[in-house]
């Protein structure tokens, strides 16, 4: 802890902390709100040093938790040094809460130690939390926190630079790029082209069988292992919706070479079905996510979004499926699998249809290979795992827990209500939330709303083999030049 | 134009030099979003040149949307003797936002709504009679201004013991921007400045002008707005449009045989 003789209270030192940027460059800046001298108050102080809106404890009703929640977005963050402004003004209560988040949290703690010591300060600062403190200069302040480095700039034309694609199927598509790009852009397309089929055969190595030898179909593991590899390696991460497409065509033709097919049905995904091929947890999505106060909306929010369930089966993880850094989640595949109430396994239509939505859902939660978290939205999940660590989970209890009732009452019903809430304040059009009725997207330009990741994109397995799916052998047309699928020449 | 003091007609502006400053500094305040001061004691003119230099201001923006760039929205707050700091909050959330704030809202959800309205447009606020503030105000309204998300320029106006009470707190000294003392009228530039002033002072002679600040002006611009008022009037009745000493001195009888 230091204490930082800001004895001039130098204007120069509020702007050097506004330069010390936030939660995303581990650092928070504590703010006490002036004349406040009761703890709550300044747990909401913490709350806002976090990047919560000051007005997001009380929409979401947990004003009397702000410090549970601030410390554990405090460790979700993995926030290295605590700055408190004005901290001479703090109370000692305050100020040793204020200590006490951080040394929990790891982080180092700088109290700016203004002058005019009022009458609500107890006493030198190095008394006030009971620990030992070092008292340095503001010039010593400026040398060992400096401000935080400004975000990179983005590279010139990284994501517009992509050509216009040919709207050509996969066993074209390459051609049709020879045949109607530039040569530059050619390159550039066959090089990730290339590089996607390649990691392709290597994760189709790894995976080793992917049919059922006692009909030749493929299995319900390898559908939920690959659409997890597709949503979290090969299309997901796409930058673009011309890379995510260059990526699927090559996909689809490493595939191809192992006879399976991966179909795509652009149509009916709107003007620009490319555009719809990238993961849809993005960093402007995690950014607004991270708004909650609340751990378990933002992470269960962030895995609805990543993976397009519903939250019926977040009940299962577990403290222990969820790497320490959010990284990644992982279900074992012999975890227990809750059954819907009042639905049998067996059961006929519409009640199968259910099951086998439940059965895809739930092979994709529980693939052979974890859940991958993009890095953007990683925070919000180390913080819901240090929030049930603070409630005193361990490693079996469960991830999602019900706020009033942990150890009884499973989390889905409430996860499900605070999970529409969130999406609709931040704009979320989750297809989840949607009835059957909806699926066509009748109310958005009749704009294909899939309940899957792959649905959501258009892309299926299709099956082979006796019952051969009908769209493989399609009616064969008179050639004719393909259209351009993002754009094309005027 | 602001109205003068008792609203004396044919009165001129004077162009002292302290007027056109308030004007100058006004508008590095608001380029800056940073801190003034404005100090003197009561009647030296302080309240009339900043609200003439606000005017100016609205009269360049012009019409146009209350968030282009050339607009600046300014709010003036005058406070009670020793106002709390929930007083000046509350005070500040109505003039900035027309509604009163409501009594359930605490002092975290006021401050963050106030950081919410000031994080908006350009503003300045200005706030007179700044030496009725207390430390705890003025941490208030510092905690505003120091928001990473708030964009404002702040004016403080004040009489006798403004600046003493502002230099109290360390965290202006370091803050103020711009600060602009006002002081008492030159005597010798009395004569010239008051036949500008007023019809009423045309062709008097120096003397005479010099005798009416020693005996009532004293400098003051309140006086001798005072003075004029009631010249003018006695000059009405007199039938004479100039001042002359008989009027001085039936003046000095009207306003109390001169003494001040």
């Amino acid at each position: 802890m230091y204490v930082v003789d800001n004895a001039g209270d130098d204007l120069a030192a509020v702007r050097h902390i506004n330069a010390c940027g936030g939660p995303a460059e581990h650092r928070a800046v504590l703010r006490p709100t002036p004349g406040a001298s009761d703890v709550d108050t300044l747990g909401w102080d913490l709350l806002v040093a976090v990047a919560k809106p000051p007005h997001a404890a009380r929409r979401e009703r947990v004003s009397g938790l702000s410090w549970e929640y601030g410390q554990a977005w405090l460790d979700g963050y993995a926030v290295r040094h605590m700055i408190v402004d004005r901290a001479h003004l703090l109370t000692r209560d305050q100020a040793g809460k204020a200590a006490a988040a951080a040394a929990r949290a790891g982080a180092t703690l700088w109290l700016l130690w203004g002058t005019g010591i009022g009458p609500r300060c107890d006493g030198p600062p190095h008394l006030v939390a009971g620990q030992p403190a070092q008292v340095i200069s503001l010039w010593d302040f400026y040398q060992r926190l400096p401000a935080a480095a400004p975000a990179p700039a983005a590279e010139p034309g990284q994501d517009d630079s992509w050509p216009p694609l040919p709207a050509a199927d996969f066993p074209t598509f390459l051609a049709a790029c020879r045949r109607y790009l530039p040569r530059d852009q050619f390159a550039r397309v066959a090089r990730l082209y290339y590089d996607t089929a390649e990691a392709a055969d290597a994760w189709l190595d790894i995976y080793g069988a992917a049919r059922d030898p006692r009909d030749g179909q493929l299995t319900a593991a390898f559908e939920g292992a690959l659409t997890g590899w597709l949503r979290d390696s090969a299309i997901g991460p796409a930058p673009c919706g011309p890379a995510a497409l260059v990526r699927l065509r090559a996909v689809q033709a490493a595939l191809f070479t192992r006879a399976i097919v991966l179909s795509w049905r652009p149509g009916p995904l709107g003007p620009d079905p490319a555009s719809r091929l990238p993961g849809n947890l993005t960093p402007q999505v995690a950014g607004a996510l991270a708004t909650a106060v609340r751990t378990d909306v933002a992470a269960a929010t962030a895995l609805s979004v990543h993976l397009n369930h519903g939250p019926a089966f977040f009940g299962v993880l577990q403290m222990g499926d969820v790497a320490p850094d959010g990284s990644a989640i992982r279900v074992p595949a012999s975890r227990t699998r809750p059954v819907r109430r009042g639905i049998t396994p067996g059961a006929e239509d519409p009640y199968g249809q259910m099951l086998d939505a439940d059965e895809r859902t739930w092979r994709e939660m529980a693939a052979a290979e974890p859940i991958r978290i993009p890095a953007c939205a990683r925070a919000l999940f180390t913080a819901h795992l240090a929030y049930r660590r603070e409630a005193g989970a361990t490693g079996t209890d469960p991830y999602f827990a019900h706020p009033r009732d942990p150890a009884g009452t499973p989390a889905t019903q409430n996860l499900r209500g605070a999970l529409r809430v969130t999406a609709q304040r931040i704009g979320l059009d989750l297809p989840w939330m949607h009835g059957d009725g909806c699926r066509h997207g009748t109310d958005i330009g009749l704009t294909w709303r899939g309940c899957s990741w792959p649905g959501e994109r258009g892309l299926r397995l299709a099956r082979t083999g006796p019952g051969q799916d009908p769209m493989l052998t399609p009616p064969r047309g008179a050639p004719c030049r393909p259209g351009w699928i993002t754009g094309g020449p005027p | 134009m602001p109205q003068h003091f008792v609203n004396l007609p044919g009165a001129a502006t004077l162009p002292t030099r302290q007027y056109q400053l308030t004007g100058q500094i006004i508008g590095d305040l608001i380029a800056e979003a940073a801190t003034g001061v404005v100090h003197g004691p009561a009647g030296t003119g302080k309240t009339y040149a900043v609200q003439a230099a606000l005017e100016r201001l609205r009269e360049a923006a012009g019409p146009g949307p209350a968030n282009s760039p050339d607009q600046v929205s300014v709010c003036t707050l005058a406070f009670p003797s020793r106002p709390t700091m929930r007083l000046v909050a509350d005070e500040l959330l109505t003039a900035l936002t027309g509604a009163a704030a409501p009594r359930s809202r605490n002092r975290f959800q006021l401050i963050a709504t106030l950081v919410d309205v000031l994080s908006g447009p350009r503003r300045l606020v200005v706030i007179d009679e700044a030496q009725r503030l207390n430390g705890d105000c003025i941490e208030l309204i510092r905690h505003l201004h120091d928001h990473p998300h708030t964009r404002f320029a702040l004016l403080y106006v004040g009489g006798d013991g403004c600046w003493e009470v502002l230099s109290r707190e360390p965290m202006l000294a370091s803050r103020v921007f711009r600060r602009l003392p006002f002081t008492r009228l030159d005597r010798p530039a009395i004569p010239a400045l008051m036949r500008r002033y007023h019809p009423v002072y045309d062709g008097a002679g120096d003397a005479l002008l010099l005798e009416i600040e020693d005996a009532y002006g004293k400098g003051m611009l309140r006086n001798w707005a005072v003075f004029t008022h009631a010249a003018v009037g006695l000059c009405g009745t007199a039938g004479t449009g100039r001042i002359t000493a008989e009027v001085a001195g039936n003046v000095y009888a009207k306003l109390g045989g001169g003494i001040r």
